[in-house]
């Protein structure tokens, strides 16, 4: 599935200039329960797995999506566009708390593990929440959103190269922290 | 090369990774009040329902107020009847994802508390309180730890967080420190 490419659903529209033009709740709950169960994990994900922040960064997504919505020329999907304003106010909430290297195992976890039993899913969660800032940010929108590298460069304001090389070395680090998760299966 | 490194096993372990997830329903009300505060959205409009005053209007009305009791009475009285093992099998009805959702919300709820209470412990001016609730916490951890047994029988790590608080359980014992912590 991908974020960055035009999908525009025909009436997100409509319900868009209802909010936008009267206020209206019903059609902003529309868009609410269309949009925040595919942005909520993306949100915990870039946060490395804290439930708090990520629901205050949704709550101020929708926020300042309403403020601008007026303004939004519907030259991507709405989709990117609001996936884009989550990213910036995921990278602003990390930057004010200082996780810029997170080293901590996030204990309230609250990502998607539907089937329990299933540790490899857990392990990748929880090595994707130990990632250091910048390598989660364009681990998760590369290899789980879907963005392209350009649209990574676009997104978070860096060279294409930059965000290859992030990629790599991000896969590389993530790899280091499975090890010991695989070698504990397999013993 | 970076564009390209995934193996095909690891291609497949994003692939499976859930794309979506509800957040807790308290959020959409938060985030509609925070909305309609800063002027954005607007209350649904109240219809009002004008009704006819006419004698034969309030019969039609006092009857069907009548029959609306007698039918909660009895529908109270039922619900009152029904066994508890009854209710219990219907939670158990609700399927997987459900309770998975319900585990991490609650596991969330669990480890704030403990954050609080760590930090309350800092400045407590009550010890006795702090280790009443540090027992409550042990114990909720117990119960959990043998739930994931359950789910998980050959789980290393369940198996030995619950090893691990028996033999502190049969310390604890020996040295005379049980105490009961009531819910």
């Amino acid at each position: 599935m991908t974020i960055g490419r035009p999908s525009t659903s025909p009436d997100d529209r409509v319900l868009a200039d209802a909010v936008v033009r009267s206020g209206d709740e019903r059609a902003f709950r529309g868009l609410y329960r269309r949009y925040t169960p595919l942005l909520y994990p993306f949100v915990l994900r870039v946060l490395g797995g804290n439930v708090a922040d990520a629901e205050d960064v949704l709550q101020e997504t929708w926020v300042r999506a309403v403020r601008q919505l007026g303004g939004f020329r519907w030259e991507s999907s709405l989709r990117t566009w609001l996936t884009s304003i989550a990213l910036n106010l995921s990278r602003e909430t990390l930057r004010r708390r200082g996780r810029e290297r997170t080293e901590e195992l996030p204990e309230t976890l609250a990502l998607p593990t539907r089937v329990s039993r299933d540790g490899e899913r857990v392990d990748l969660e929880r090595a994707i929440a130990r990632l250091p800032e910048g390598y989660r940010t364009v681990l998760v929108l590369h290899d789980i959103e879907g963005f392209t590298h350009e649209e990574i460069s676009e997104q978070l304001a860096i060279a294409v190269g930059t965000s290859k090389s992030q990629l790599f070395d991000a896969r590389r680090a993530m790899r280091a922290l499975l090890q010991p998760a695989v070698e504990r299966r397999h013993a | 090369m970076h564009d390209d490194d995934l193996s095909p096993d690891e291609r497949e372990r994003f692939r499976t990774l859930p794309r979506t997830l509800d957040p807790d329903d308290s959020l959409e009300e938060r985030t509609v009040r925070a909305l309609r505060s800063a002027g954005l959205l607007r209350s649904a409009p109240v219809r009002v329902i004008r009704f006819p005053l006419s004698p034969a209007w309030i019969g039609a009305a006092l009857a069907a107020s009548l029959a609306i009791f007698v039918g909660g009475f009895g529908m109270g009285s039922w619900l009152e009847a029904r066994h508890t093992t009854q209710v219990v099998a219907q939670l158990h009805e609700q399927d997987a994802t459900r309770a998975a959702a319900l585990v991490q919300q609650t596991g969330s709820a669990y480890v704030s508390a403990m954050a609080a209470l760590a930090s309350a412990s800092e400045h407590a001016s009550s010890p006795s309180e702090v280790s009443q609730g540090r027992e409550v916490a042990v114990n909720a951890l117990h119960a959990a730890a043998n739930q994931l047994v359950r789910l998980a029988p050959e789980d290393p790590l369940a198996v030995n967080i619950l090893a691990g608080m028996r033999s502190a359980s049969q310390t604890d014992s020996s040295a005379g420190n049980s105490r009961l912590v009531w819910f």
